[in-house]
């Protein structure tokens, strides 16, 4: 059973949906309780990093998480979600992440970047990971987001270059992070979604 | 003026073929596809699945498969080896488009009666297949719609009804096209339907466009069936093509050979190629279509498989794509006739479909009459205040639905 | 390197047709009703299967949006592995959030891009991603120059929100003249949010122009509908002709 924590501005109900239409057991959860058995969580985000992170606190999810995830719990950040991995975001510096990664998130900039980076873009794996099994070296996926994870050689399994080369994969013992949304990137995102709900 | 088009280097298809595009050196996806086919794919492991696919058949359903048949080189192979190879008992399904040719159904019965197989066959209402290939000649420049939609959704409305969670199809797309290459997992499923099959248009869109002059049922037989029934049923739509490497002018001498399956004169076509596409009489205007959309067709399409096998040099292909292609089929009168439409009324739709850079000036050459062509059948025919009603209708955009 | 876009517009109407087909995907010219081409649910489909970058959904409903519009978002989203942008008529928060809700990953806004309010709320909300301004207008609005319209556009004060900035232009809408790309360029140094074009496409060419002058992604919905070139076919071509577009997944 994967548990899909749902915060009031997130696209939980497309990764649900995603995970039913392979035939994967998954259920969507707003509070801590539901939480506390968890064998597998995604945590997809959209929106600010600062509300996101608030959400997390007033409904006091952000200590069980990290708890869960020093249990050895897996879990799988979706675009936000993976920059609440974060230590912190320049988008909203009074808010914590919840401190897996290192790293702090940072704003696109660039005379001719255009932003948001929208659209489809390419992931160069880095290393080998469980949920990039069977995915090609290069592979498109949809990105949709204003800050970035930057590169950490300790972390980045994938990266694309916009500009400035950032994270788009980011791994660690039993946490992944995507920068893109495999709810929305067909079959490439189905891959890592189902590849994550098969991971030992 | 004569338009260059962007050509690949190796087969010579144009940059109008659907799905085309060229790598740095100039040579197109398929050609790609083909060298992927040849050199990457276990075709040992490959057949392996497909005995696995076999050895899952339950022996309580009473047959082990569909197999759609067009009475086709491919089909005919495909159910050949279905039968000799694989020793599976199919139910034979064909969707009888309206336009047979006499030779087709000879081979067809001399096929099914050498195998031992029965044999489904389903006419649907003419009334509405005239009145679709009118649409859709409209809407895409292409009036094969009803064929290709049925074609690929009344034998899966079969397999439901009788129980049967086994289709097995023929070739793959990446055979001739890339929709799909030969690292893409292909079924023949609704995907695969939506890009290759309907040209955009469901059915519900159809009868839609149609003004809703008929019912949901009338177009049951081009409708894919809901994916509930198809998950119900565990249904597997599979192409042979999958699992065996695909060699259609050898599949062609092997089944005549053993079935007795004789190739046919077709328009346009060089008669050295009689083992394509002679199962319909249609396929004469239907090409002739594609040639002033896009400026190939079909001869350039067997150029192109000659040429990436080296069994041609790129001159004598070249040479036998300006004799035989391009040229205004004798059956263009039946088909006018067919519709209700005048040849200007047939220009000035065709003409619209052009695809760029193609710009289709071009010498109209008549071709010859077909050996078999004065029986190739009357039928009821539009009229011309029916068909002109349609194509006003079209063009006006007509909100009343 | 980020791919260009393409992007199929699904346009929608409520008919009094019996369900269960309600909503009736149309075709538009200078904005108006021209043709009824099918079911919105069948297009998304269709269009998902031919691994389409985006899908943009539009009910066309002249300022009111209709309770029963993300019902029918819910129903396209059912299967959905692919981008959605939808809109119509969206003119209050509460409406942003059924569509978001109902499984929209962006919303469209046209004629209340001047409901400063509004922007700010879904921004604040979703993110700035989450937002598409849409600048509907006719050859008529450009009468005295392409600055000045900028220049007014500009005073609304939308700009520095837009995740994404439309460009349809009344006057080629079912045309099939090619699209306007009079604004482009002074968008682009107005704003850093990607552009969207649509409106006139009629052949490859158009769409490779849209991309030639700086285009982030072209919509289309006449030329999709009524001929046999599919989005799969037209990447495969423009491809050819040098745009930097998706062609294998």
């Amino acid at each position: 059973m994967i548990d899909i924590i749902e915060s009031p501005s997130s696209n939980a109900r497309a990764v649900y949906f995603a995970f039913l239409d392979m035939g994967i057991d998954c259920k969507i959860v707003q509070d801590a309780a539901e939480i506390h058995n968890s064998k597998k969580i995604v945590l997809p985000g959209v929106g600010a990093f600062g509300a996101l992170s608030k959400f997390l606190h007033d409904s006091k999810l952000y200590e069980p998480l990290q708890l869960r995830i020093t249990e050895g719990v897996k879990m799988l950040g979706i675009c936000l979600g993976m920059q609440l991995l974060s230590e912190g975001s320049e988008e909203s510096s009074e808010y914590k992440g919840l401190g897996i990664f290192m790293n702090h998130c940072k704003k696109f900039e660039g005379a001719d970047l255009r932003v948001p980076h929208t659209g489809w873009d390419q992931v160069s794996i880095n290393s080998q990971h469980e949920v990039l099994r069977g995915l090609s070296s290069d592979f498109s996926a949809f990105f949709s987001h204003s800050y970035y994870f930057p590169i950490d050689k300790n972390c980045s399994f994938g990266t694309t270059e916009y500009g400035v080369g950032f994270s788009s994969v980011v791994a660690k013992d039993n946490v992944v992070g995507v920068q893109f949304h495999p709810e929305r990137s067909q079959s490439n995102g189905r891959r890592i979604l189902s590849n994550f709900a098969g991971w030992e | 003026m004569i338009v260059t088009m962007r050509r690949c280097n190796t087969c010579l298809l144009p940059e109008t073929h659907e799905t085309i595009s060229f790598d740095h050196a100039g040579k197109c996806t398929i050609c790609q596809n083909r060298d992927y086919r040849d050199s990457k794919i276990d075709w040992v492991l490959r057949r392996q699945e497909l005995d696995g696919v076999c050895q899952d058949i339950q022996s309580d359903q009473d047959y082990d498969c569909i197999v759609p048949f067009s009475g086709g080189k491919d089909s005919t192979f495909t159910l050949l080896f279905i039968v000799r190879e694989l020793n599976l008992k199919p139910l034979v399904v064909s969707f009888d488009h309206g336009f047979y040719r006499p030779n087709m159904l000879t081979n067809r019965n001399r096929v099914v009666e050498n195998l031992g197989v029965d044999l489904l066959t389903f006419k649907p209402n003419w009334l509405l297949v005239r009145k679709l290939m009118l649409q859709s000649l409209l809407e895409k420049g292409d009036f094969c719609w009803h064929c290709h939609t049925g074609i690929f959704s009344y034998p899966m409305w079969v397999a439901i009804e009788k129980k049967v969670p086994l289709i097995l199809w023929g070739e793959t797309s990446s055979e001739y096209t890339s929709y799909y290459s030969y690292e893409d997992d292909e079924k023949v499923d609704e995907d695969r339907f939506n890009q290759i099959a309907n040209l955009g248009i469901t059915a519900d869109d159809m009868r839609i466009r149609m003004g809703e002059a008929f019912s949901q049922r009338d177009f049951k037989p081009y409708t894919y069936p809901p994916r509930e029934l198809l998950r119900e049923l565990n249904l597997q739509s599979l192409a042979l093509g999958s699992f065996i490497p695909w060699n259609p002018k050898e599949q062609a001498k092997l089944i005549s050979k053993e079935l007795g399956w004789t190739g046919d004169e077709v328009e346009g076509v060089p008669p050295e190629f009689n083992y394509e596409k002679i199962e319909c009489y249609m396929q004469g205007v239907r090409d002739y279509i594609k040639y002033r959309k896009r400026g190939y067709s079909r001869v350039s399409h067997l150029m192109a498989l000659e040429l990436r096998k080296g069994a041609i040099n790129k001159k004598s292909a070249e040479k036998l794509i300006s004799e035989f292609e391009g040229k205004r089929p004798a059956s263009l009168d039946l088909f006018l006739n067919m519709l209700g439409l005048s040849e200007e009324d047939f220009e000035e739709i065709i003409q619209k479909h052009r695809v760029d850079p193609w710009d289709d000036r071009v010498m109209v050459q008549i071709g010859k009459k077909p050996h078999d062509f004065d029986s190739w059948q009357a039928k009821p025919v539009l009229t011309n205040k029916e068909s002109k009603k349609t194509v006003e209708s079209f063009r006006s955009g007509s909100l009343n639905s | 390197m980020l791919f260009k876009r393409l992007i199929p517009k699904i346009v929608v109407e409520k008919t009094e047709s019996l369900a269960p087909i309600i909503f009736k995907s149309i075709l538009t010219r200078a904005f108006e009703p021209f043709r009824v081409v099918g079911d919105p649910i069948s297009q998304v489909k269709i269009q998902q299967s031919n691994l389409v970058d985006e899908i943009l959904l539009v009910h066309r409903n002249k300022g009111l949006f209709d309770k029963a519009f993300p019902d029918l978002v819910l129903r396209s989203c059912e299967y959905l592995n692919t981008p959605l942008t939808v809109g119509g008529a969206v003119t209050e928060r509460s409406h942003a959030k059924i569509l978001f809700r109902s499984g929209a990953d962006k919303i469209i806004i046209g004629r209340a891009r001047s409901n400063l309010e509004l922007l700010e709320s879904i921004v604040s909300n979703y993110g700035a991603q989450a937002l598409v301004i849409s600048i509907d207008y006719s050859d008529d609005d450009l009468r005295f120059g392409v600055n000045k319209f900028c220049e007014s556009e500009i005073s609304f004060g939308y700009m520095s929100l837009a995740g994404e900035i439309a460009l349809n232009n009344k006057s080629r809408d079912g045309s099939g003249k090619g699209v306007d790309l009079r604004l482009v360029k002074t968008l682009q140094r107005t704003t850093k949010a990607p552009i969207v074009v649509g409106c006139g496409v009629s052949g490859v060419e158009h769409i490779a122009d849209c991309f030639s002058a700086g285009c982030d992604a072209v919509t289309l919905s006449t030329f999709l509908s009524q001929t046999d070139q599919s989005i799969k076919q037209i990447r495969s071509h423009i491809s050819t002709l040098g745009v930097n577009i998706r062609t294998r997944n």
